[in-house]
């Protein structure tokens, strides 16, 4: 068990930059999602984390100890791939037994240990199998338990679900989650699937382009998003933005409601919207359309669950609107949220 | 319907006794096949066998005899009270495993790291060996002797592991390049997280999943050092130092050829180790393939 601290990291590969300036702290039994898009230096972060690759600049703490430079031997971390690297020459067991085989642990610990972790992860009945004769799910709970048996001050994961088919991937995610929730390790996870994310992590880190863009709880990023693309990459459909001069405007489709459906319980935004197609979705109706009147006319979603009794009309003006303690706003030139917004909008609300 | 469901019990069966016949003729015709092409590689070898046994005038008589007549180890007899056959022997086994051995061990570590690492230079330094491989033994074998006689390794086995190795390495290091490229990094990654150095996760798990490459090139490097006859003529002169293929040349006089006995004998214990060495290693071959070819991906 540690905490993890990266100071100033940047990772500079021969033609661009991966990484740039990262600092981060992972607190002791935290469970933290690094999330992004493909190719923002996520899984770049998480190497340099393991020791297979070295930071171009900057330093890596784990628990008290700096390891920029150390083996990833020496870091006592644990990782799971996400091709899992299970050794294919090897039965299940003799892939969980590996690291305290290499260890040179005694036979008697490296039994009761094996089994310990095969229980936890309900494999005891398939120890015996290579690899390649189990499925896919199997596979991951054998490299969850290969990560286990040698107790790691910090657990990495890299995208271990995004192998899986969709509903494996969603009881796995329970399972995971219920994992170290029991074994209460320090534990980065990294992923592309924002779900995931919101799902999995303590905390969010959003990534982009090698830096970090914000960091927060699952509610902080998602209700207070710090810019304009943890704005539209969180969230499906994403928050809609309209850009009004200098200030750009943004609110969740979920919270963009036709008028009529707001109560009397706080002051609320007009907008003039025309929608154009209905995506009934079960739960949910989607409306994609336009907004006008009194804004520049801009594409937007709004989404009106199923029980909320609301027949659109196509391509006719309709009166929407967005409470405003909803109601985000971004400085349109950087991009950034306009600070103290969400504090004065609390203090509207409580006053009004 | 009714006239499908009573056609086809009847016509089945049929089907099934062509279908019988077709995979019998196949058989027949591919194991002819096999059976020609065996007696044609096999028969100098059965020759070579049964002469072996033959007294020497029968080596001579015409017309030829196919089963010696009388049955006699004598060849073999004079093999071993005549000549030095039993220090060429040990020569030979050392000179073989020596070379296998280097070859294995410098080809892996080199094929490893062209495989794995990328700096400066590397990919120059794989082509040039490509490009060593091409050069006739001929071509090299006199420039490698004055490097022999410099390094004053004239007439010993060293010399002789040194240069079977220079001759087998490029081979090794392309093929098991190629098997180490196979295997994915992230399995060595694993393994150096899980507690292994680099080496140690080069040992315990890219070599185990590389077998049937590194067997394949072991089998070729003792194949070559076993049967190498130019550098060994060159390098090595005196009697104690020389290699079977050398010292049962030697036996070849420049117009007679004075005991065809003994050096029949002699080529059939050539070639019993060559077998034995093949017998050892061909179940891991083939299981080393099938345990490759499912990478558990």
């Amino acid at each position: 068990m540690a905490r993890v601290e990266i100071n100033q990291v940047s990772k500079i590969f021969a033609d661009h930059t991966a990484v740039s300036d990262v600092n981060l702290t992972v607190n002791d039994g935290e469970f933290l999602v690094l999330l992004g898009p493909s190719g923002c230096g996520k899984s770049t972060l998480l190497r340099m984390i393991a020791g297979l690759e070295l930071p171009t600049y900057g330093d890596i703490f784990i628990g008290e100890r700096r390891a920029t430079r150390l083996q990833p031997k020496d870091r006592n971390i644990a990782m799971v791939f996400q091709n899992y690297a299970l050794y294919p020459h090897l039965s299940v067991y003799e892939n969980i037994a590996f690291p305290l085989r290499v260890r040179g642990a005694d036979r008697k610990l490296v039994d009761d240990k094996v089994r310990w972790a095969a229980e936890l992860v309900g494999l005891t009945r398939m120890l015996k199998r290579k690899p390649r004769q189990m499925s896919g799910g199997e596979r991951q709970r054998t490299a969850l338990a290969r990560s286990l048996v040698r107790d790691p001050d910090v657990f990495l994961l890299d995208e271990p679900l995004s192998n899986l088919d969709a509903k494996l991937r969603h009881s796995s995610r329970e399972e995971l989650r219920q994992f170290q929730d029991r074994v209460g390790v320090t534990s980065i996870y990294v992923t592309h699937d924002q779900v995931e994310a919101m799902g999995l992590g303590d905390r969010i880190v959003v990534m982009q382009g090698g830096s970090v863009r914000q960091i927060g709880t699952p509610e902080e990023i998602y209700l207070h998003p710090a810019d304009t693309f943890v704005a539209t990459f969180m969230g499906s459909p994403p928050m809609n933005l309209v850009v009004t001069g200098d200030v750009t405007l943004g609110f969740r489709p979920e919270n963009f409601l036709p008028k009529a459906s707001f109560a009397d319980n706080g002051p609320v935004t007009q907008i003039t919207f025309n929608v154009h197609r209905v995506e009934y979705l079960g739960g949910d109706r989607l409306l994609y359309g336009v907004v006008s009147g009194n804004l520049p006319e801009t594409q937007a979603i709004a989404r009106i669950p199923s029980s909320v009794s609301y027949s659109p009309v196509l391509n006719t003006e309709v009166t929407f609107a967005v409470a405003n303690s909803e109601l985000r706003r971004f400085d349109t030139a950087s991009g950034k949220a306009i600070a103290a917004e969400a504090s004065m909008e609390k203090r509207r609300a409580a006053n009004g | 319907m009714t006239a499908i469901a009573t056609r086809t019990p009847a016509s089945l069966p049929r089907n099934r006794d062509i279908a019988d016949m077709h995979y019998l003729a196949s058989r027949i015709m591919l194991y002819l096949l096999a059976f020609t092409a065996v007696s044609v590689i096999g028969f100098p070898l059965f020759w070579m066998l049964i002469c072996s046994f033959k007294p020497g005038g029968e080596l001579y008589a015409v017309p030829p005899t196919f089963l010696p007549n009388e049955w006699t180890l004598q060849n073999y007899r004079d093999l071993f009270v005549q000549t030095n056959f039993l220090t060429y022997f040990a020569n030979s086994l050392i000179v073989a495993f020596g070379a296998t051995f280097l070859s294995l061990v410098v080809g892996g570590l080199g094929a490893y790291s062209l495989s794995r690492f990328r700096f400066f230079g590397i990919a120059a330094f794989s082509n040039a060996t490509l490009v060593c491989y091409m050069l006739p033994e001929v071509l090299i074998v006199l420039p490698l002797y004055i490097y022999v006689v410099k390094l004053g390794m004239a007439d010993t086995l060293i010399s002789l592991i040194i240069a079977n190795t220079a001759f087998t390495l490029p081979l090794a290091l392309w093929f098991m390049r190629s098997y180490f490229n196979a295997i994915p990094i992230s399995l060595e990654e694993s393994a150096m997280i899980d507690g292994c150095t680099r080496l140690g996760a080069m040992m315990r798990v890219t070599v185990p999943l590389a077998l049937p490459g590194i067997i394949s090139v072991g089998v070729f490097s003792f194949n070559h050092a076993w049967n190498e006859f130019l550098f060994a003529l060159v390098f090595v002169s005196s009697e104690t130092n020389k290699t079977l293929p050398l010292g049962l040349a030697t036996w070849i006089g420049q117009d007679n050829i004075y005991s065809w006995g003994m050096l029949l004998a002699g080529a059939v214990l050539v070639t019993v180790p060559v077998i034995l060495f093949y017998l050892l290693v061909q179940r891991k071959l083939v299981v080393g393939l099938a345990d490759g070819g499912a990478k558990g991906e």
